[in-house]
Order: structure tokens, then C-alpha cells, then sequence
């Protein structure tokens, strides 16, 4: 009887341990995980106030400034 | 939209250091941390090779999943960020990364380790962009200037490359091809020797 009293007072407090877990914040992994993170886009302040494009082709001319084999010549 | 990453060709590499230096100036890197180092195989022997380390921004980061207080995220442009407010200084992130990209500046007798400290792709943090506070806590936020990260921007070799993935897999097509790039550029017997 011990073993039974035992195996079922520990089953509920297995039970009811995971009452007391949080679910993980799924939000943080998609595509609007800084947003919810508090975070704002880079293009969001001065100086492209907002303009994505603007900050992408900045980004794309200066990634292929990398390539000295285009520089150059 | 820019997938931003970072690629260091080994063939380039000659260990100056010149972005651990940087990268330690630049973003005021606590005393013990180095968000960027530069790691070398063979170092001294045939077929020495430099690689520069630090956070690869993974696309599904185990730091993310292992976070207890979900400190750690992901934006849009697939860089890994996090907010020094929210982190407990628990250190599963360290144990998850296969990189040991988080680091912590201190060491305590009942294991205090501080806030989290790593690579920002030099994108600041959760933090009004361009802000002091973000200076201070994170780092210089050059992403939000349209620069890319420093560490790239001042390798001597460029050596190290940072940016839109496409455009840097574009960048190495180039080297490839001026190197004289063949189907065994990348295979078994470059990577590890001849067979024996």
C-alpha cells in the first residue's frame, strides 16, 4: 500500500509541477521578433527616416565595394 | 530583403588581428571578452590557416531556444540580437552556441557572470537605434548608419566579409573563378589532405 500511496502522491506533484510552466515565447522566433523584442528596424531613423530601399541599395553598394576585383579596374 | 552574414576566406587570412582590435574599440568590449578572434589551425606548420571568429548569426539559433528569460532574437535581416535588460546571466546561451559566441566579463566565486556580451553584427541592440544608452550597453549600431560591421570594413586582406548573403556569395564566385577555381576547389582532398 505504501508504494501505491507513494507512486500517486508523486505522479501529482509531477502533475501539478507543470502547472507553474510558462510557454515559450514562440513570438521571438518570426519575422516579427524584433518588434515584440522592442526593436526597430535600421532604416526606421535618420538618415533613411523610413525608406527600406534607400538602406538596401546602401547596403548592397557597400557589400560590393568589398570585391576589390571590380573596384580596381 | 538583406540577409546579412559574415564570411571569412581562409585563403586570405593572415591573422593580424585587425578585426579583434576593431571590433574591441569600436563597441568599448568589456576587459575579457572578445566578441570577434581570430582562430588559427596548423599555426606554424604547412598549411597554417587564420579563420576570424565570433557570432555566425545562426538563421535557427540554439541560443534563441535556450534562452529562459527569451532575451535573445532574431530580426528580419537574420542578425541575432539581444537585450542585456532581460538576460539573468544564466550562461545556457554559452553552453548551447557551438561557436562560444556569448561571453560574460565576469568571475565570481558562486559563478556571477554578468550580462551576456557578443556580436551585434554591429547592429546595436533593442535599444532606440543610434541611441547612448545603446552605445553603451551594445555597441555602435552601424548597421542603422548604412556602414556595415567595422571588423569587415577594416580587414587589411578583406579577408573577412560582411553583408547581404547573395552578395557575398557573389564576392567568393569572383575569387573562386580568379583563383582558378575547379570542381575539386571544395573537395575532400582540400579540405583534409590526400587520401591515404
Amino acid at each position: 500500500m505504501k508504494i501505491f500511496r507513494f507512486i500517486f502522491f508523486f505522479g501529482m506533484f509531477c502533475f501539478l509541477a507543470a502547472c507553474g510552466d510558462e510557454d515559450r515565447d514562440t513570438r521571438l522566433y518570426g519575422p516579427d521578433a524584433a518588434k515584440v523584442a522592442g526593436d526597430t528596424a535600421p532604416w526606421s531613423n535618420a538618415p533613411f527616416h523610413g525608406n527600406q530601399l534607400a538602406w538596401d541599395h546602401q547596403q548592397e553598394k557597400r557589400a560590393r565595394l568589398q570585391n576589390e576585383y571590380t573596384r580596381i579596374r | 530583403m538583406a540577409r546579412m552574414r559574415f564570411l571569412c576566406d581562409a585563403e586570405r587570412c593572415i591573422e593580424c588581428n585587425s578585426c579583434t582590435v576593431a571590433c574591441k574599440n569600436e563597441n568599448h568590449v568589456p576587459w575579457g571578452i572578445n566578441r570577434r578572434r581570430v582562430i588559427t589551425l596548423n599555426d606554424g606548420r604547412e598549411g597554417e590557416k587564420s579563420v576570424s571568429v565570433a557570432c555566425m548569426h545562426c538563421t535557427d539559433a540554439p541560443c534563441i531556444a535556450v534562452c529562459p528569460v527569451n532575451c535573445i532574437y532574431q530580426t528580419p535581416e537574420g542578425v541575432v540580437l539581444h537585450s542585456k535588460d532581460k538576460c539573468i546571466g544564466c550562461g545556457y546561451c554559452f553552453y548551447a552556441c557551438p561557436f562560444g559566441a556569448p561571453q560574460f566579463p565576469q568571475t565570481g566565486a558562486f559563478g556571477q557572470r554578468g550580462k551576456m556580451d557578443k556580436c551585434t553584427f554591429c547592429a546595436g541592440g533593442p535599444e532606440p537605434d543610434r541611441s547612448q544608452a545603446e552605445m553603451e550597453k551594445y555597441g555602435r549600431n552601424r548597421l542603422a548608419e548604412g556602414r556595415l560591421p567595422l571588423c569587415a570594413e577594416m580587414c587589411s586582406t578583406k579577408a573577412l566579409l560582411a553583408g547581404d548573403g547573395d552578395v557575398l556569395a557573389d564576392i567568393m564566385r569572383t575569387r573562386v573563378t580568379a583563383r582558378g577555381g575547379n570542381p575539386e576547389l571544395w573537395g575532400w582532398g582540400t579540405a583534409y589532405g590526400p587520401k591515404k
